[in-house]
């Protein structure tokens, strides 16, 4: 795996929602390369869940641009877009799997963006996808409740489920937006332990929004932490100071 | 006034005018009600019930069944796609001109529609049968319309992350969850259809309903009975297998 290649950067980024006078998130200049496991720390209304959102162009920018190996990308060029999408994995606070349908079916979504709507619907995934479905249900531990529909299933399980339809993505970037904010500290963890091997195994550059800053300190090579809408702190977990935790979290 | 304001007052006021008004208009006078040995009178006409038309007024209400089905599934076959152009979030800029279309053919009265397709492939079933694919085609286009507008945005949003293409992202971000509600409307629509076949017999659109027509304008009251106990019969029918696929599909 190479080291220190830039995948993903966003410039002089701005969101502005609706008439809103105040920008969700504003003056943000990050740049992200492979290997890199970032945690982005604030609290709620800092932003956190608008940036993570715009890298992969679900939140649009106001001002700025995004790119994705030097390659910007905006909503109006639908098809690049797509193709950008597809080699980023995403999990979300509320898991959003497709309800009615089993696990494995869930699993196979994650495909959609390899496929044309046809395929899609008549599930003509090859054999080697078949195979590596399998192969990362037994990696998050769900294969003998591959036949179970998703409603039934507990917290911790239907993220698992979500962790695998972004991995039979082969994502080259999974993105997590306060995956574990609705899990007890235990599952979390659990959670954490799942992506962090999975990123390690496949050289990802992961990032994560969390609220526990003790999940952050403990996973994340870098911490991102935002305060209104800016970035106050970019660096190595062993710089964030207790001083500077304590000023992410008051008023 | 804690709970009550001006406007509640005003709408209040509307309310007893439309209520005073409706019985004047309708001649609503429960007096009359006096006169309910004339019911009685009539309903004995209907009994004994003449058996031996039962088998031939079974197969006519299977005509009708069949119209009924045919024309609910084939109303929701096209209300799916036009369910997509008439909501918000998935018609674009087409979202306008296709509600205005569903609404115009949703103003036509079914049985104008009937009377319009008997001119072009004549009196029967089959007349009936479009009548009803082109108004439950608009009806469960707007219903279902609605019910992708209101559909949780998070599955969507998902199949957008997953780079899916739009077709497949509308299919599998939005059908599954609102599935169980289309069933529900489509249920109530078959079941609506069956009734409305009823009155499509009226003008010549076949089926029990016409039967029902022809004994009623002939007198033939013992057979009438046998057509509404039938007529019964197929509505609790229907209705029973809504609810036990409804709750199946939970």
């Amino acid at each position: 795996m190479l080291c220190n290649d830039e995948l993903l950067k966003i410039t002089n980024g701005k969101v502005t929602y609706g008439r809103s006078d105040t920008p969700a998130i504003h003056d943000v200049n990050l740049t992200f390369t492979r290997g890199e496991f970032v945690c982005v720390l604030g609290k709620t209304g800092a932003g956190k869940s608008t940036l993570i959102r715009t890298l992969n162009g679900l939140q649009p920018l106001s001002e700025g641009t995004v790119s994705y190996q030097n390659q910007t990308y905006s909503l109006k060029e639908a098809e690049a877009l797509r193709k950008i999408r597809r080699n980023m994995g995403m999990i979300f606070q509320q898991h959003q799997l497709i309800p009615r349908l089993s696990v494995l079916q869930n699993v196979y979504t994650g495909l959609f963006g390899f496929h044309s709507t046809f395929q899609n619907v008549l599930g003509l995934f090859t054999d080697v996808e078949k195979s590596k479905a399998r192969q990362i249900l037994e990696q998050v531990e769900l294969l003998p409740l591959q036949h179970q529909r998703v409603d039934s299933l507990s917290g911790g399980q239907k993220q698992r489920v979500g962790i695998a339809r972004a991995l039979i993505q082969s994502p080259e970037v999974f993105l997590g937006d306060e995956p574990v904010a609705s899990l007890d500290p235990g599952t979390a963890d659990r959670i954490f332990q799942l992506i962090k091997k999975a990123h390690e195994e496949q050289g990802l550059l992961t990032i994560i929004n969390v609220h526990s800053v003790k999940l952050a300190l403990h996973y994340a090579t870098r911490i991102i932490a935002l305060k209104e809408g800016r970035v106050v702190f970019d660096d190595v977990p062993e710089n964030l100071t207790e001083e500077l935790q304590d000023s992410l979290y008051e008023r | 006034m804690a709970w009550v304001n001006w406007k509640h007052l005003f709408y209040g006021l509307l309310v007893i005018v439309g209520f005073v008004w409706s019985i004047h208009i309708t001649g609503f006078d429960l007096t009359k009600l006096k006169a309910l040995a004339n019911m009685v009178d009539f309903l004995s006409n209907w009994f004994p019930l003449q058996l031996e038309v039962v088998p031939r007024m079974l197969e006519a209400s299977l005509v009708t069944l069949g119209m009924a089905f045919l024309g609910s599934i084939l109303g929701l076959i096209f209300a799916l796609p036009l369910s997509l152009l008439a909501a918000k979030n998935t018609a674009g800029r087409f979202y306008r001109g296709s509600r205005i279309f569903l609404s115009f053919f949703r103003s036509i009265p079914e049985i104008v529609l009937g009377l319009m397709f008997l001119t072009v492939v004549g009196p029967g079933p089959f007349a009936a049968t479009l009548a009803i694919i082109v108004h439950n085609s608009s009806v469960l286009g707007k219903l279902i319309g609605e019910l992708i507008e209101a559909a949780d945005k998070g599955p969507q949003e998902a199949m957008k992350a997953v780079g899916a293409p739009s077709i497949t992202r509308a299919l599998f971000g939005i059908f599954p969850q609102i599935w169980p509600n289309v069933l529900s409307h489509y249920f109530y629509r078959f079941e609506v259809a069956v009734r409305t076949s009823l009155i499509l017999g009226l003008v010549g659109g076949g089926g029990i309903g016409q039967q029902l027509f022809i004994h009623f304008k002939t007198f033939q009251y013992s057979t009438v009975a046998v057509d509404v106990l039938l007529i019964m019969l197929i509505v609790i029918a229907v209705d029973f297998l809504g609810s036990r696929v409804r709750q199946d599909v939970m």
